[in-house]
């Protein structure tokens, strides 16, 4: 027996290793736990002026959740056998398949490369390069993606930003949401712009998670979000407003049926 | 399908009804023994040739080479050799090796770059008591297996490599019953089974701008005993013809692989040779 286990394990490699996807139970817990925040006037402002400071970042991050999305739509696509991607579908799900149908030892894994649109869309290196890695076994119910933006250059509302962060995203298959947070740097000031973002991307509308301290949590829609004058959704733990407001001075109205909260 | 018992009884008498027929010069001795399960080799000059068209050859009478030309001819170049290491009267040892590569785009080049090599080594030893009925053989077979090959299309891009290493015990026990004719019980049990493979492809998408690489990792182990099958067959050895025909329960064995697999499978044994 010692020498069949020589002649068995001393010859072959040993199998490499998976790469073990970031818990995203939280993260996706931020948004289907709800808020717990209350919405008054101290809060709602804090609030505003905190997503007008990062209008930039929030434009960009969004600008870069929707690369984050169209890359993981290609990676559920070729998992998907009804799908035209047949190449991936062929070797990456019959590795999927493998993890389950041999041992606990096996499994697939995928690593994606997007290149960055940068400002006009174009085909070119440097706008940097989203790179993000999934388990393919773990595509039951969600596909989880990991990895990082990589000097990746895109045209948010506020304009071009070039955006250096780590990512943890997450596809729910039941609802096709996109939950993603991301850490990192906005390259284009003078000097590295940090962040920290939590968001949502769900038919196309964008929720984002936002702790205003000694308030708690919002859950911040900001289709409308606009430099100037413009609108935010805001949901807190007692419903979702619509809240309008002027940059200049900072003041606004929010209204719930027939609450209405003016501030400052 | 249920036999009626008629039917039920010319298949049972058919094994005696053929041991009858058999010529005077029927054989089961040291002059030309049984090579497939023993530690027996053919005898010098002496040829052998199966129905699926493996050849053999004595080239002493304690070395035999073996190998199957029609396979050759496709490209799937293969040998066999066998050598009888040590023998007496009762005991014989023999050790054998072989090799079978094949790459199914030597065929056809519409098909794929897949290497394949398969290299099994075995150590036999047979016990035939003076002037008993009965002889003891007992196997033990490692079988090397290798395969890699890739695909490179303008966006697709795989690879891939696989490893196995198997072990297998099969001991033989060979009842003769006449000069010519002999129960044959086998038994092939494995004692380990590993396969490591590792995979990769590459697709461009979204016009190049999405590329995807996939990895994979696949391990197999099978521990002892997990895989094994029993064989019971009818052999008749004539002067130049050879035939076995059995039934055989238990795991199904991928040919010239020593693979054991699933399990609880009847098979059917049917083995058909000539030595001249």
């Amino acid at each position: 027996m010692i020498l069949s286990a020589a002649l068995l394990a001393g010859c072959l490699p040993e199998p490499r290793e998976v790469p073990e996807a970031p818990s995203t139970a939280a993260l996706i817990e931020r948004f289907t736990a709800g808020a717990d925040g209350v919405l008054d006037a101290t809060s709602t402002t804090a609030l505003v002026r905190g997503l007008l400071d990062d209008l930039v970042v929030i434009a960009a991050a969004v600008a870069l959740v929707a690369e984050v999305d169209a890359t993981t739509t290609e990676l559920d696509q070729a998992d998907d056998p009804g799908s035209g991607s047949n190449a991936l579908t062929a070797e990456g799900a019959a590795l999927g398949e493998s993890r389950h149908a041999l041992t606990s030892d096996a499994g697939a894994w995928a690593e994606v490369t997007h290149i960055c649109p940068g400002v006009d869309g174009s085909l070119d290196r440097a706008n940097g390069r989203l790179r993000l890695r999934t388990v393919l076994a773990d595509f039951d119910e969600q596909i989880p993606a990991w990895g990082e933006a990589d000097g990746c250059r895109v045209s948010g509302s506020e304009g071009p930003a070039t955006i250096d962060a780590d990512i943890n995203s997450v596809l729910r298959r039941a609802d096709s949401a996109l939950y993603v947070e991301m850490t990192g740097d906005l390259r284009d000031a003078a000097a590295p712009l940090p962040f920290a973002l939590a968001l949502r991307s769900l038919d196309g509308a964008i929720t984002l998670h936002r702790i205003v301290e000694g308030s708690g949590s919002f859950l911040i829609g900001v289709d409308r979000l606009e430099d100037g004058r413009g609108a935010v959704s805001v949901r807190d733990a007692l419903g979702e407003w619509l809240c309008t407001y002027s940059q200049d001075p900072l003041r606004g109205t929010c209204r719930r049926g027939a609450e209405v909260l003016q501030w400052p | 399908m249920a036999l009626t018992p008629r039917a039920r009884g010319a298949f049972a008498a058919l094994p005696l009804a053929l041991a009858l027929v058999t010529p005077a010069a029927a054989w089961y001795g040291d002059e030309r023994p049984v090579t497939e399960y023993s530690a027996e080799t053919l005898r010098a000059g002496e040829w052998r040739l199966y129905l699926l068209g493996q050849l053999e050859y004595g080239i002493t009478d304690d070395w035999e080479l073996g190998t199957m030309p029609i396979a050759d001819l496709i490209g799937a170049i293969n040998l066999a050799t066998k050598y009888t290491v040590w023998r007496d009267d009762t005991f014989a040892v023999a050790l054998s090796a072989g090799f079978i590569t094949f790459d199914p785009s030597g065929w056809l080049e519409a098909l794929p770059e897949v290497r394949t090599w398969i290299v099994p080594v075995a150590a036999q030893a047979s016990w035939r008591p003076a002037s008993a009925d009965f002889s003891a053989h007992l196997g033990l077979h490692y079988t090397g297996l290798y395969t890699d090959g890739e695909i490179d299309l303008p966006d697709v891009y795989l690879n891939g490599v696989g490893k196995g290493g198997i072990i297998n015990l099969i001991p033989t026990l060979e009842w003769q019953q006449s000069q010519s004719f002999a129960w044959v019980f086998q038994a092939n049990i494995s004692l380990a089974q590993r396969f490591v493979a590792q995979g990769q492809s590459r697709v461009e998408t979204n016009d190049g701008r999405t590329t995807i690489d996939v990895y994979g990792d696949a391990e197999l182990r099978t521990g002892v005993f997990e895989h094994a099958n029993l064989t019971a067959s009818a052999q008749w050895s004539w002067e130049s013809l050879n035939l076995r025909l059995g039934l055989g329960y238990g795991s199904l064995e991928v040919p010239y692989a020593g693979v054991l697999v699933l399990g609880g499978s009847l098979v059917p044994e049917f083995n058909l040779s000539w030595r001249f």
